[in-house]
Formats: structure tokens, C-alpha cells, sequence
């Protein structure tokens, strides 16, 4: 089998990992596995995506039929350069290729897996990483460029200006990029020149789901908006509550806002019978969440695919996304499954209508399942996968 | 569509929202969305407060919160609870700018430094009491979910309890004619297995089989007799599955517990995993059958007969292209006797027309091939 092996490189990997690029990985390699191809992940033993402790023991293991390395990563250093150098990013001050280097490092920096790399570089036929912001992807990608592929989940954020990840993605075999508005704002951030095309991300098949179920179970009676996912200010969950806590006083509405995914979220406490965390659920509550779900929101302006969007659609469920992410915005209006806000006001107003036209809602969320029907199925995707290894390959010889 | 409906929101009373003509178009919706944006913010007929700012002029208003959802309030208490479970000693040090805020500053690191020991130590026992407390809250909170999930899944507990006893009847009699059913070397997937008495006889003959079972009392009893069992529910079972990759299911008093719907969905996912040519087989007690149906009411839990044409019909519908009909557990002569003898009609004149009522086979075998 050497020389034909896929290997994936994701930061982090496992069954209980909840990220996207994490579930993108596991997700694309499960599929290309099934299809005969070999696959291995290549990754590090931590668990949190914020201290990036190491969790899994070091060696190699089978999660779902896939060979998983896990190499131990260094502790991250918090070091008051990497701080200093965190906030010029944030404030999108320049930065030189040096100080970039020396912040990725700090974040996260995992030698043994760069050595691996390097020894084994002729027993993969490529190494795909996945996604553009972490030291496994920008030091793997530097070890080995004739065989990395980069799948970026890029989104508008001030990391991603760095000047470092410039050089990074230029020097790439090819770029597997999950939206067109993705490809635009990296030719944008990285100049043209970049070798990589749509590729679509990950495909989703049918599910059957049970709205009833879930309102039985959660007592939850009424129009209801849903948030499903990780709650953070990167996420924009906070301007979400903010939003829909105004909405509430403004209009005196009986609707609700349920939350589930496993972060902690902190609920006005005079909002606490129409603001509901549910905290983390099952797969099988998820999906009935989404059909029993007046409207979901995705409130996120960092989003370079957005599975839940995805997702959620085919459980025929309508959405309102933030307008300032291109990337939900152009799955919005390329499907009309759903409308749009970016402000408080356009909120209230879509909100509203979306409440008030259950008519239209139905539409809606059939469109959008006809779009993930249409777009994201794996024959498309892995064509065009395959087609980006090929033309680096090409290119290569 | 054209439709105008009145605005409920108090900001836009006066407004009615006019639908684009034609078909359904986010953009051409989004242009009315924004038009009437733009008149909440001309006017101000809105108010876009911080959360806490907005919670604070509720709350000080007076008034009066009451939830009636022991599940919402129990959920938010826990919610509340976690932010006090650790008390942070460490809230960051300030000073006032003046000229001796350096110093002042600088006393107060030292003064932290030498009094932390000290204060870790009395907090160490609140922090362990509140760990504790929201513990027994996540406890509770899940004990609730627990049980609100049981009761709606028609009494898997109680089926359990019957099974557990031993009173639940099984059929084993006929699993020879029910494996007869599967193509030879095919692996037969026994949905909801029991106490795994159908598996036991498919190892004694040569089979190969797996039981997915969601009751974890009986996975154990499964367990414990050496069969391979999963720990699932039928439909979470069926929807993890690739499909056309079963080969031969097996599901015994398929949708006469419980709640009916899972009988569609369940017949619809299978349709979806089973492969061509691939064999479902389930074995019902028969509705036209009096000791079929005596029996099958013997176990509580069982709500309602299913018509073997009602079960042939939602098979065809999912897909299966053959569904043939078996009837199996023709009653015994010493069976008819003691039955006609319990209903006190062993002498009377009806008892050979009874007798042909009661010598319908208790049980049928859908055999759906996809």
C-alpha cells in the first residue's frame, strides 16, 4: 500500500470532537476510506482546541475503521510575545513572517509529527491538512509541500491576514477550497496565483426525523429559533441572545430561543423561560431538534461552509443567517432557503416574517434541502477532490 | 402569492408586509425586509439595548418571574449553579491612577502573594460544596431527562420487567421456520434481541447473528450468555448504517409496543440499508387468531395487533419489491381442549364452530425481500 495512502491532518481528531474542519475531516475521510481508497490520520493527542492539552495517549489507533496517529504536541507556551504578537493580529497591525511564525508555534508546535512527515513522505501518496490556522497545517505543509494539500476553511478574521499563511498557501500543492466566496477571499487576502479550485466540502444523506420527539422530551410548546452548535464570540451567539432578547421586549412575542451544543451559555435571567440551553444532545435530538425548529439561526460571520446550515436543511427547516458571512449568505440566497440580517433591525423584520409566513417557511426549507440535495452529495465532491490530487500530481512530475 | 398580512410586532403595528409576486425569492423578500428595516430605525420604533442593560430594566420593573416548566427552571439553576461552582481568588489586580498607583499596585501583588495560601484553604471547602451541588443538579437534570424519554418511548421499562420475569412470551418454537427464512451465510441482525433466545438458536444452528437491543438490563443478559450485542436503539442502529449493506434483519412483534410512528420510520430507514436481494423477516402474532391475541395481551406492554396485510402494504411502500405472507403456530389438539375448557364451552353445541376460531396460527412471517 506505500505510496497510495491518504493521510489526513487535522489538528485534533476523535469521536467526541465537535469543530467543523474536525467533523469535515472525519467526515471526508470516512467516505473516501469507504470507497477503497487507503486513508490514515496523521494528528495530535489534544482534546481542547484552547489550551491544546494532550488528552489521547501518543501511538497509533482505529476510530471507525480508520488507522489514527497521534503524535504529542507541545504544551502551549503563553508566552507574553506570542500575546503581543496576538494583539497586533487582532488589531490587523503587520506583522513579519518571523513574528507569524513564532505565534503559530507558540499556539500549537508538534515536532514528532513534523519528523514522521519527513521520514514518511514516500509511503503517502498526499497529505491533506485541514484547516489553515494551526501549526500542524503551516509547519506539515512547510515539511512536506511537494505532497500537502490544504483544505483552509478560511474565513474573513484577522488570523487569517497573517503574513505567514501567504506563503503557506502559495506554496501548496493544491487548495481544496468548501465555497466560491471561500476561494474569493483568499484570492483576495492571498493574491492570485494559488493552486486549488471548489471543491465543496462534505456531502450529507437523508435523515428521518422526529419534531414531535423532541418537543415531548425538552417541553417545548410554540414557534421556537434554533441555535445548534459551539457558543462563543467567535461563533456571534452573544449578539444572537442580545438580539433576540430585544426582540422579545420590542414585540412581546411568545417565541423562543433554544440552544444546544456543550458550551455554557449565560441566559438573562428575566429571558429564562423563552431563552432555553439545552446543553449538549444526542445525534438523534439534534436532527429532531431541526425538525422541530421554526427557523434556525447561524448568527456566525466566520464560516467558510457551515455544516449545521447544511444540515439543518435537510430537515426542510428554514434559516436566517448573518448577511456580513459570504459564505452562509451566498448558500442563502443561491437556494432561498432562508433571509438574512445585519443589524438589529433587519433582524426584527425577518425574524417577524418568518413568523408570521409559515406558508413561505415550508417553501423555504424545501428549497433548501433541494440545494444540499443538489450540491453536496459525494460523487460531486470527491470528483473534484480527486481531480485537485491529479492536477497536483500533474504538476509535480 | 401577493398575500398581505398585518405586522403583530408593536414596532411595526401600522405596517403590512407585502409579498414579492411569484415564487419564493430571499433576495426579492429581503428588499421588503430592508425597506421596513429602514423605517424601525428612522422612526426609533425600536430598542437595541445590551442584554444586561435590558435584563437589569426588566428585572427592576417588578416583575414578577414565575416558570411553570420544573425542567426549564431546573435546567437554569444548574446553569446558574456551575458559575459559582469555582470561586476565583484571582479577580485581577487595579489602582487608581494617580501618582502612587505603581506602589499601590505593587502592595497589593504582595499582598495577594502572601495571602492566598490562606484564603485557597477557606475556599477550598465552598468550592467543594458547590462542585457537589451541581452534581446532584446534573444528576437530577439528567434522572428527569431520563425518565421523560422512557415514558415516551411506551414503557420499555416495564416490557423489561416482564422480560425479566420471564412472562414475556417468545415464540423460540418457530425460530427454525423464521432462520429458514434467511439466505444461508448471510449475517442476520436481530432488531430489539431481548433476552437473545432468537440469537442462542441461530448460533446453535451454524448462523451468524447480531443483536441490537436499547434496554441495557438485557444487553447484559446478553451479554453474559456470550452473544454479540450492540447497545442501541433499532432506529439509531438502522440510521448509522451504510446503505444496502444489511443483508437479513430480523424483528420480532415489530410496532405492537410503543409508539406507532417508530414502525414507519424503522420499516423506512431499513428499506433504505438493506441490500438488493436482502431479507427482512418479521414475525407478529396474528390479529384473526383468538389464542394469538390471548397470548400476545398476556404481556402489558404490547398496545396493539398489526394486520399482516397493514404490515405487507408499508413494507411495499418502503421499497421491498417481494413480501410473502406465512402463518406459523397452528394451535395443538391439547391447547383448543384447555382453552375451550377455561372459556367453560368444552360441552356446549358452539364448541366446534369455537374450535374453528381458535385453530387459526397464533403467529405470521412477513418475509420482504428488497
Amino acid at each position: 500500500m506505500a505510496g497510495e495512502v491518504i493521510a489526513f491532518i487535522p489538528p485534533r481528531y476523535g469521536p467526541e470532537i465537535v469543530g467543523g474542519a474536525e467533523i469535515h475531516a472525519r467526515m471526508l475521510a470516512e467516505e473516501i476510506q469507504s470507497r477503497g481508497y487507503p486513508v490514515e490520520i496523521l494528528t495530535t493527542c489534544a482534546k481542547d482546541p484552547y489550551t491544546w492539552t494532550g488528552d489521547y495517549q501518543p501511538g497509533t489507533e482505529v476510530v471507525g475503521g480508520i488507522t489514527v496517529r497521534r503524535f504529542q504536541q507541545e504544551p502551549r507556551k503563553y508566552s507574553h510575545r506570542a500575546a503581543r504578537i496576538e494583539k497586533r493580529i487582532a488589531a490587523k497591525r503587520p506583522i513579519s513572517v518571523r513574528q507569524g511564525e513564532f505565534w503559530i508555534r507558540d499556539v500549537l508546535y508538534c515536532p514528532p509529527l513534523y519528523q514522521y512527515l519527513d521520514r514518511n513522505r514516500d509511503n503517502y501518496r498526499a497529505f491533506v491538512f485541514i484547516p489553515y490556522l494551526f501549526g500542524t497545517t503551516y509547519f506539515g505543509i512547510k515539511t512536506v509541500p511537494e505532497k500537502a494539500y490544504l483544505i483552509p476553511c478560511i474565513h474573513d478574521e484577522p488570523f487569517a491576514y497573517v503574513s505567514a499563511f501567504r506563503r503557506m498557501m502559495h506554496s501548496a500543492r493544491g487548495i481544496m477550497f468548501n465555497t466560491q466566496p471561500e476561494m474569493e477571499l483568499a484570492q483576495r487576502i492571498y493574491g492570485e496565483g494559488m493552486r486549488g479550485r471548489v471543491v465543496g466540502g462534505v456531502a450529507f444523506k437523508p435523515y428521518s426525523a422526529d419534531g414531535d420527539r423532541f418537543r415531548f422530551k425538552y417541553s417545548i410548546e410554540g414557534d421556537f429559533v434554533l441555535y445548534s452548535g459551539r457558543s462563543d464570540v467567535a461563533k456571534n451567539t452573544p449578539l444572537l441572545t442580545r438580539y433576540f432578547c430585544n426582540y422579545l421586549h420590542n414585540t412581546g412575542r411568545d417565541v423562543k430561543l433554544v440552544f444546544i451544543g456543550s458550551e455554557r451559555k449565560e441566559i438573562p435571567y428575566t429571558f429564562r423561560k423563552q431563552v432555553i440551553d439545552l446543553g449538549f444532545v444526542s445525534e438523534r435530538d439534534k436532527r429532531d431538534a431541526y425538525a422541530a425548529a421554526t427557523v434556525l439561526c447561524q448568527p456566525s460571520t466566520r464560516e467558510s461552509l457551515s455544516l449545521v446550515l447544511l444540515e439543518a436543511w435537510l430537515a426542510e427547516v428554514p434559516v436566517l443567517v448573518h448577511g456580513d458571512c459570504a459564505v452562509t449568505r451566498d448558500h442563502v440566497e443561491r437556494s432561498s432557503g432562508g433571509l438574512w440580517f445585519t443589524d438589529y433591525a433587519t433582524f426584527h423584520e425577518a425574524l417577524d416574517f418568518l413568523l408570521d409566513h409559515p406558508e413561505v417557511r415550508l417553501e423555504m426549507g424545501r428549497r433548501g434541502r433541494e440545494y444540499v440535495e443538489e450540491n453536496y452529495n459525494w460523487d460531486v465532491i470527491l470528483e473534484r477532490f480527486f481531480a485537485v490530487l491529479e492536477e497536483g500530481e500533474s504538476a509535480a512530475r | 402569492m401577493g398575500e398581505e398580512r398585518p405586522n403583530q410586532g408593536e414596532a411595526g403595528a401600522a405596517e403590512v408586509f407585502t409579498l414579492p409576486e411569484g415564487e419564493v425569492n430571499a433576495s426579492a423578500i429581503m428588499a421588503e425586509v430592508e425597506r421596513r428595516a429602514e423605517r424601525l430605525r428612522r422612526e426609533g420604533l425600536f430598542r437595541d439595548l445590551p442584554v444586561e442593560e435590558l435584563d437589569r430594566e426588566r428585572a427592576g420593573a417588578g416583575e414578577t418571574v414565575i416558570s411553570f416548566e420544573p425542567l426549564h427552571e431546573l435546567i437554569f439553576i444548574s446553569q446558574l449553579a456551575k458559575q459559582y461552582a469555582r470561586v476565583d481568588t484571582y479577580y485581577p489586580i487595579g489602582a487608581r491612577r494617580s501618582p502612587l498607583g505603581p506602589i499601590i499596585l505593587l502592595a497589593k501583588k504582595v499582598l495577594r502573594r502572601f495571602m492566598t495560601p490562606y484564603m485557597d484553604a477557606v475556599f477550598a471547602k465552598q468550592r467543594e460544596f458547590n462542585a457537589q451541588v451541581v452534581k446532584s443538579l446534573d444528576v437530577f437534570l439528567e434522572l428527569i431527562k431520563r425518565e421523560r424519554d422512557r415514558s415516551y418511548k411506551g414503557g420499555v421499562d416495564r416490557y423489561t420487567a416482564w422480560e425479566e420475569l420471564g412472562l414475556a412470551e417468545d415464540g423460540r418454537e418457530l425460530y427454525p421456520e423464521v432462520l429458514s427464512a434467511f439466505p444461508p451465510g448471510a449475517e442476520i441482525v436481530h432488531l430489539q434481541c431481548g433476552r437473545g433466545e432468537f440469537l442462542q438458536r441461530a448460533a446453535e444452528e451454524g448462523r451468524e447473528a447480531l443483536g441490537v437491543e436499547e434496554d441495557s438490563r438485557l444487553v447484559r443478559i446478553c451479554q453474559e450468555k456470550g452473544l454479540r450485542v450492540l447497545h442501541s436503539s433499532p432506529l439509531d442502529f438502522l440510521e448509522s448504517q451504510r446503505p444496502r449493506s444489511l443483508e437479513a434483519v430480523f424483528m420480532q412483534e415489530a410496532g405492537e409496543r410503543g409508539d406507532a410512528r417508530e414502525l414507519l420510520f424503522t420499516v423506512n430507514t431499513l428499506a433504505q440499508v438493506m441490500e438488493e436481494g436482502g431479507v427482512a423477516a418479521m414475525l407478529n402474532h396474528c390479529p384473526r387468531s383468538i389464542l394469538g391475541t390471548e397470548e400476545a395481551f398476556r404481556d402489558p406492554t404490547v398496545v396493539r395487533l398489526l394486520h399482516p396485510e397493514t404490515v405487507a402494504g408499508l413494507l411495499r411502500r418502503a421499497g421491498f419489491r417481494e413480501v410473502e405472507v406465512r402463518f406459523l403456530g397452528v394451535p395443538t389438539e391439547e391447547e383448543k381442549e384447555a382453552w375451550l375448557a377455561a372459556t367453560g364451552e368444552k360441552d356446549s353445541r358452539e364448541a366446534g364452530d369455537l374450535a374453528g376460531l381458535v385453530q387459526a396460527p397464533r403467529r405470521y412471517l412477513l418475509e420482504a425481500r428488497r
